[in-house]
Formats: C-alpha cells, sequence, structure tokens
C-alpha cells in the first residue's frame, strides 16, 4: 500500500516538474517573440529616418503609417526650422523699426523744411517744390502707419487686442 | 489774406505733429504695436493731403 502511494507521489512530482518545465518554456517563447517584434519595429523606423535623410528634410513625413511617431530627424528638422523663423522673425522687425525711425527722421527734417520756406515767403500759395514735399510727406507718413501696423509675427498685444489698434483711428 | 494763414498753421500743425510721431517713434521698440504712432501717421497722412489738395499752385 504505501509502495503504491509512493509511486502516486512519484507520478505527481513528474508531471508537476513537467509543467513547470512547460510554462518556463512558454514564457521564453513570448519574451523572444515580444524582442523579435520590437527589433522589426525599431529597424522599421531607422528605414524610415534613412529615406528622410536621404531625399531631404522636406521629404520626411511620406511614409503614412510614422506620421504619429515622430523620429528623432523630424524633431531635428522641426526644431531647425521654428529657430530659422524666428531668426527671420526677428531680422525682418529690426530691419522694420529701422526703416520706421529713418522715415520719421526724414519726415520730420522736410517737415521743418516746408514750415520755414512757408514762414519765410508768407505768400497765399505754395511752390511747386513745397507741394513735392508735402507729397513727399504724406507718402512718408503712410509708410510709418505701415510698418508699424505690419509687424513680423504676431506681437501679443495684437493677439489679445485686434480691435484697438483700428477703432480709435479717424476715417479716411 | 485767411488763405495765407491757413497753410501757415497748417504747416505748423504738420511740424508739431511730426515732431511728437519722431518722439513717439524713437520711443517704441521693434515689439511693440503703439496706436500713438499709428493715429500720429495718421494724421499728418490727412493733413497733408489737404493741404496739397486745398493749395493753388503760385
Amino acid at each position: 500500500m504505501q509502495q503504491i502511494r509512493h509511486t502516486f507521489l512519484n507520478i505527481g512530482y513528474r508531471f508537476a516538474r513537467l509543467y513547470a518545465g512547460l510554462g518556463l518554456s512558454v514564457l521564453l517563447v513570448s519574451m523572444c517573440v515580444s524582442m523579435s517584434r520590437s527589433q522589426s519595429s525599431g529597424s522599421h523606423g531607422g528605414q524610415g529616418q534613412g529615406l528622410g535623410q536621404d531625399q531631404g528634410p522636406n521629404q520626411v513625413h511620406i511614409n503614412s503609417s510614422d506620421s504619429i511617431r515622430q523620429s528623432p530627424s523630424d524633431l531635428l528638422y522641426g526644431n531647425i526650422d521654428s529657430v530659422m523663423a524666428e531668426r527671420r522673425a526677428l531680422a525682418l522687425n529690426i530691419q522694420r523699426q529701422k526703416q520706421m525711425v529713418a522715415d520719421s527722421d526724414k519726415l520730420l527734417k522736410l517737415t521743418r523744411a516746408l514750415n520755414d520756406e512757408v514762414a519765410a515767403a508768407n505768400t497765399g500759395s505754395l511752390t511747386a517744390e513745397q507741394l513735392r514735399k508735402i507729397a513727399e510727406i504724406e507718402k512718408l507718413a503712410r509708410n510709418v502707419k505701415q510698418r508699424m501696423t505690419d509687424g513680423v509675427g504676431p506681437p501679443p498685444a495684437l493677439q489679445t487686442q485686434p480691435g484697438v489698434v483700428f477703432s480709435s483711428l479717424p476715417n479716411h | 489774406m485767411e488763405r495765407r494763414q491757413d497753410i501757415t498753421s497748417q504747416c505748423a500743425e504738420l511740424l508739431k505733429l511730426a515732431t511728437d510721431l519722431k518722439s513717439e517713434v524713437d520711443k517704441s521698440t521693434k515689439d511693440m504695436l503703439s496706436v500713438t504712432v499709428v493715429r500720429k501717421a495718421s494724421e499728418i497722412e490727412q493733413l497733408a493731403h489737404k493741404v496739397r489738395a486745398g493749395s493753388p499752385k503760385s
């Protein structure tokens, strides 16, 4: 009787070892499958990156399947584009400000000269040269107004209150 | 006589506006949108147009 019991126990022990071995092997196989999948997706992303490098930065987003996941090259080119755009906007803004200062300076000089001439002549009419100066003054004033309103890039004050700039202007 | 005074006063007004405009432009920065500059420039433009349109050539 005891021998039969010992035999059953032995068989149970062997089954337990067998199932443990099977479970371990299943676990190993699943790990291998997941690793191979991650490697294949990594190589696919690398291929997309190679395409982007070969064909230039403008054609990075060719594969629609990669559009959701951004590769490092996409991020790099995006950053470069934004930095270049910021630098360009800054340079244009500086140039715009310089031109505005030069225009207002020239406008003041012309107005002062015109005022001196009109005060010295003291007649009821204007000469052709004075009329030309007035036309130039008008044009310079228009340029200053245009340059001030045409700021490069969205200034914060303009974004928050877009109607303020034009609401108080007199009508033409 | 009245026309002469008009032209003289209008030119003096132009000079005052231009001086104000220059002062405001000098105060402004590249990142700033000055409503005063826009308004002054618009006033100069209108006044200059008025002087030019209403003045007979000598």
